[in-house]
């Protein structure tokens, strides 16, 4: 008990260099209750957006992976000959229901939960108009309006590849798996036919202010087998359909082939991309079933020409999936379970991907908070390494100056034990009242400081994504040099994470102790040393 | 009775032989003088004796035991009260502070030592005894007061946990006759009526004729009575 008593008379009677201690203390204290406060804004972020939060992915085959087996297979690098294989291979590997269901069926680890809370699939055709006409604003007139799409769509088929060694080479551009591209080699249609599994599946239509909402009308019932669709508003209006009439849709290779559908519904888009081009005016929304209904149907009236031809003229819809989580811990488990699913089946586990939009928007929204962190947490390592490192010069000293009084106290039989716990003690209480006043300091300039820091860091990824976006719309930019994101493109617009409200809590406290201990016992450790060393008559005899 | 006996102790500086083979026994109750000249060990025979330094050969037994390197911090603390000739008081604390640090240190409680209130009575009862007013000079830091003052400081801190054995190097050397006097009366005080035994080093004639016993150390140990 003396010693506490002691030490604490100790700190009084020796102001000037505890207020020296202290200040260096407060200062790496106050700097690293900002940098924590900040690596826990990012975690608490973090979690309060990922708590509750649905996660949409899809499935996909890897298309380097497609790359390399093509390549594999036909022992050359040229891309004409591998890309028939690629597709070749895109077609045979190609995700449909029963996959996706028996995605949907991989149990929880320790579970007999399902990973996947929902799922929701879509077919999509490509067809022409029979009764209507595409809306397209920039046709003079239809026919060269559909020769101009024609060649646009076959313009936009080459691409500039880097290959791996280096060559640049023109080649038709292989399809992303994310949109997985009708493979057929038969024409293409005016419009877009895409029969939904249910209302869920139609995504476009969750933001009713920036996607798609039915303004007349009503919608169809979830997997409906009638032969009813929704037109969007501006289609409707050019070609003077209303709900209630019928539209007649033709395969564009075959022109005998018709189907009847009937409007039930008029959906207005405000996306904004109906102003500029046509295609999404130009989707007939439907059920699943009628697409596949209406697939089959072209099967058997192009019985004779089988649709693996590729003069095909039987109608093939492309599938297109989404999983939907619960939490972003199912999603990165089903990331794995996919991968041994592939391998499982005897795939290699590199076959298939997933990626969500969401998890990639989130993370996209997260990263200046994340970038601040990483510049926090090495501003905060550097910090304590030099404020160790200060203390220890400072005990240094200290104890040196202090030779006599451990030389007479160690006379008067104090043991060492004894003395280095009161050395020990003094820092101990300097630092933890510095670090104390480090803490309310830092919490209180945390909340600004991190905005301050926050805003910049949100700048600079606003310029640094506008200047990859303007770099990735240059023509003739290889295809090759963009990185795959781990999760996937990001969809729609990332709000990025600029304010933190409050990031001081007791863990951060709890670590701010642990670092005033810690450097306490770094220079309170380098006193002790000394005091060990030390021989109280040598020190005492020294001084006569 | 024996309280500190010299088993055939030697002691020796690097190329400088001090002490060679002495053997002594230091009673309770007694007052004991050592003088000598300069250079003749007496410093160095209190070194060795207050347990700072050990002897190069033999041992030191305190009440008929050896003290070995585990009772040697007990012995220093409890044992044995040292006044050194610098007085070694801790300059940033205050008169009463450094006496009440060594009871403390001792780790004796108050009620081994008497009946008294409080620590800070006790203490004033020190100061008092070495000769000095406490409300004067027991808030002051070591610092501000006199070399005489702190000498009797010293006195007082070594008193303060009432050890068997008193050791004191020129315990008077910076008083005058008279206090010196006093210092020696409060010593003999101890030795006759509390049955302690005090060893003090002086070059004072007058001092050592106030002691019980007058040991001469001589180079090499050579001791007379």
């Amino acid at each position: 008990m003396f010693i506490f008593k002691y030490a604490l008379k100790s700190i009084s009677r020796s102001i000037g260099r505890n207020i020296l201690i202290g200040i260096i203390v407060l200062i790496i204290a106050t700097a690293a209750c900002i940098a924590m406060s900040i690596r826990q804004a990012a975690q608490t972020a973090a979690s309060n957006s990922l708590k509750g939060m649905n996660i949409s992915a899809q499935v996909n085959i890897d298309r380097g992976y497609i790359y390399q087996k093509a390549k594999e297979n036909k022992g050359t690098e040229e891309m004409s000959a591998l890309m028939p294989e690629m597709m070749s291979l895109m077609k045979e590997n190609a995700i449909d229901l029963e996959d996706m269901e028996s995605y949907a069926a991989i149990k929880k680890a320790d579970s007999d939960e399902a990973l996947v809370k929902d799922y929701y699939y879509n077919a999509s055709l490509s067809i022409n108009g029979d009764s209507i006409k595409k809306y397209d604003l920039t046709a003079s007139d239809d026919d060269s309006s559909s020769d101009s799409k024609q060649k646009t769509t076959e313009e936009s088929k080459t691409n500039t590849v880097v290959d791996p060694q280096g060559n640049v080479v023109e080649t038709p551009t292989p399809p992303a798996p994310e949109q997985q591209e009708p493979q057929q080699m038969e024409k293409a249609g005016d419009f877009s036919l895409v029969g939904y599994s249910a209302y869920k599946a139609m995504e476009d239509f969750a933001d009713e202010e920036n996607g798609c909402s039915v303004t007349k009308g009503e919608m169809f019932k979830d997997n409906t087998s009638d032969y009813v669709c929704l037109i969007e508003d501006n289609l409707a209006t050019f070609n003077d359909v209303g709900v209630g009439d019928s539209i007649t849709l033709v395969n564009p290779n075959n022109e005998e082939e018709t189907y009847k559908l009937e409007v039930v519904g008029i959906y207005k888009n405000s996306s904004g991309s109906t102003s500029e081009g046509s295609d999404a005016a130009n989707t007939i929304i439907t059920s699943y079933a009628v697409v596949k209904d209406i697939e089959s149907q072209s099967e058997k009236t192009n019985a004779d020409s089988s649709s693996d031809d590729e003069d095909s003229k039987v109608l093939v819809s492309q599938f297109d999936g989404t999983f939907v989580f619960g939490s972003v811990d199912d999603y990165n488990q089903f990331k794995e379970e996919v991968k041994n699913k592939a391998v499982s089946d005897g795939y290699d586990g590199d076959m298939y991907i997933v990626t969500s939009g969401d998890v990639a928007t989130f993370k996209a929204g997260l990263k200046p908070l994340e970038n601040l962190k990483s510049f926090a947490m090495t501003f905060l390592y550097l910090t304590l390494a030099i404020g160790a490192i200060v203390l220890v010069v400072i005990s240094v000293i200290s104890i040196r100056d202090r030779k006599y009084e451990i030389g007479v106290l160690a006379a008067m039989g104090i043991k060492k034990f004894k003395l280095s716990m009161m050395f020990m003690l003094e820092i101990l209480m300097v630092t933890l009242v510095a670090i104390m006043a480090g803490i309310i300091i830092g919490s209180a300039a945390s909340v600004p400081v991190t905005n301050n820091l926050l805003s910049a860091q949100v700048e600079q990824q606003e310029e640094k994504t506008d200047s990859q976006q303007q770099q990735q719309q240059q023509p003739g930019m290889p295809a090759g040099n963009m990185e795959r994101p781990e999760d996937g493109e990001v969809t729609g617009q990332v709000t990025y994470v600029e304010e933190v409200q409050f990031s001081v809590n007791i863990f951060v406290v709890l670590e701010m102790l642990a670092i005033g201990i810690g450097l306490s016992v770094v220079s309170g450790f380098t006193s002790i040393l000394f005091i060990l060393r030390y021989d109280p008559k040598q020190i005492l005899a020294n001084r006569d | 009775m024996s309280v500190i006996e010299l088993k055939n102790i030697s002691f020796s500086y690097p190329n400088n032989p001090v002490i060679k083979n002495l053997d002594y026994d230091f009673e309770e109750g007694t007052v004991y003088a050592i003088t000598g000249k300069s250079g003749a060990g007496k410093t160095t025979l209190l070194s060795l004796l207050s347990g700072i330094m050990d002897p190069g050969s033999g041992y030191i037994a305190y009440k008929g035991y050896p003290i070995d390197e585990s009772d040697k911090y007990i012995y220093r603390s409890r044992d044995v009260g040292v006044i050194f000739q610098e007085y070694n008081l801790l300059p940033k604390f205050t008169v009463r502070e450094n006496i009440e640090l060594a009871l403390d240190i001792s780790g004796k409680q108050l009620s081994e030592i008497g009946q008294y209130k409080n620590k800070r009575q006790y203490v004033d009862s020190l100061i008092r005894e070495v000769g000095l007013n406490p409300e004067e000079i027991g808030n002051r830091r070591i610092l501000h007061i006199s070399g005489g003052q702190q000498q009797r400081i010293a006195i007082a801190r070594a008193l303060s946990f009432q050890p068997s054995v008193i050791l004191a190097d020129e315990p008077t050397g910076n008083l005058d006759l008279d206090t010196s006097i006093d210092i020696m009366r409060v010593f003999t005080h101890l030795a006759h009526d509390l049955n302690r035994c005090v060893i003090i080093v002086t070059h004072s004639p007058q001092v050592a004729e106030l002691a019980d016993i007058r040991l001469e150390i001589q180079p090499f140990s050579r001791y007379s009575i």
